[in-house]
């Protein structure tokens, strides 16, 4: 069961959120699903720098799971150079980030304040010729690995697979080497970020896990290859 | 004169706001006996057909919505408030926002 079809008060209390705080916002239920879709004010200081069209599709276990967000009047161009799909659909942020960011918590209004406020300013940004205000990272594999060598102080995929395993296997311990290399153990290290990891749900981090697994394994495979004619 | 003006001002002012509360009133509460006509072609020329059911029931959903927005909070809560122009430039303006970004996170994307 949908979570507005469990809970019909929350879809409710939903609109009433968007009526308050963004009145050019407007839930639907379409397709078995809620999609917030209208435009969005940039405000600055409670002046409006910027509006964007944007629509959000809400998961299944909204407000538990990240929502997917699309921008939807064809101003960003549908470009991975963009951190923008085919579809629309805006790349916010590595997930593990993003849910440590918002702590889980995806309600409509954290979600429009922070990743989504940044990405539309920084895409502002952008158009003026600038560069991102706080960076951006790499695409697939390699923008997972900044990010954890940014939080865990991780830079080789093979570590950092085996530590996710054992993470989403609930099984990394104290008094484990820290990950970081430091040869510290994880008490001494690298606890809080370990800890805050543990809150992030393990199908996150399994997600994380298979991209890097599979793009090590496309690199393998190229490697082979060419040692393969090189050898011939 | 300048009575007389500031008069016509505020009247436009307040005709615009009930010629638009009427739209929007028409769109929430009778969304569907209207149909569009063509300016060019008025007599011959339907194109209600553009709007679907679909669209007929987001049209009046969003015309409600704003309306009860406007009546709780006022014009301004909907569309902004009507701000003089500011002279800093776009970019100084965008960057003064991107700080105020509490918890900024990084864009990516999941595909290479």
């Amino acid at each position: 069961m949908k979570w507005f079809e469990q809970d019909p008060a929350a879809l409710t209390a939903l609109e009433a959120t968007l009526r308050d705080c963004y009145p050019t916002m407007h839930a639907f239920v379409e397709h078995g699903a809620v999609t917030v879709r209208g435009t969005y004010p940039v405000l600055d200081a409670g002046k409006e720098i910027d509006r964007y069209s944007i629509a959000i599709k809400l998961p299944d276990r909204y407000p538990h799971d990240l929502p997917d967000v699309f921008e939807t009047g064809g101003r960003i161009p549908r470009t991975l150079d963009r951190h923008v799909f085919q579809s629309g659909a805006l790349c916010l942020g590595v997930r593990e980030e993003l849910w440590l960011t918002l702590r889980g918590d995806f309600s409509i209004v954290p979600l429009l304040e922070a990743p989504v406020r940044g990405f539309l300013i920084g895409n502002a940004l952008v158009e003026e010729g600038e560069k991102w205000p706080d960076g951006d990272r790499s695409h697939g594999m390699s923008g997972i690995l900044e990010f954890y060598e940014g939080y865990l102080g991780v830079k080789d995929p093979i570590v950092l697979l085996d530590f996710m395993y054992a993470l989403v296997n609930e099984k990394v311990r104290g008094h484990w080497k820290c990950p970081c290399g430091s040869g510290a153990i994880i008490r001494n290290c690298h606890k809080d970020a370990v800890n805050s990891l543990r809150s992030v749900p393990k199908a996150v981090i399994a997600l994380s896990g298979m991209t890097i697994f599979e793009a090590l394994k496309k690199r393998t495979a190229a490697l082979d290859q060419r040692t393969f004619i090189h050898g011939r | 004169m300048y009575a007389y003006r500031r008069q016509t001002r505020a009247r436009c002012r307040r005709d615009l706001e009930i010629r638009f509360r009427r739209v929007l009133t028409a769109f929430a509460d009778d969304i569907d006996n209207l149909f569009i006509e063509d300016p060019a072609n008025p007599t011959g020329n339907d194109l209600s057909e553009a709007l679907t059911d679909a669209i007929r029931k987001e049209l009046s959903k969003i015309a409600r919505n704003t309306l009860a927005a406007v009546d709780k909070h006022g014009w301004e809560h909907v569309f902004g408030k009507v701000e003089a122009r500011n002279a800093a430039s776009r970019v100084q303006i965008l960057r003064a926002a991107a700080a105020t970004v509490t918890v900024p996170t990084r864009p990516w994307a999941s595909a290479d």
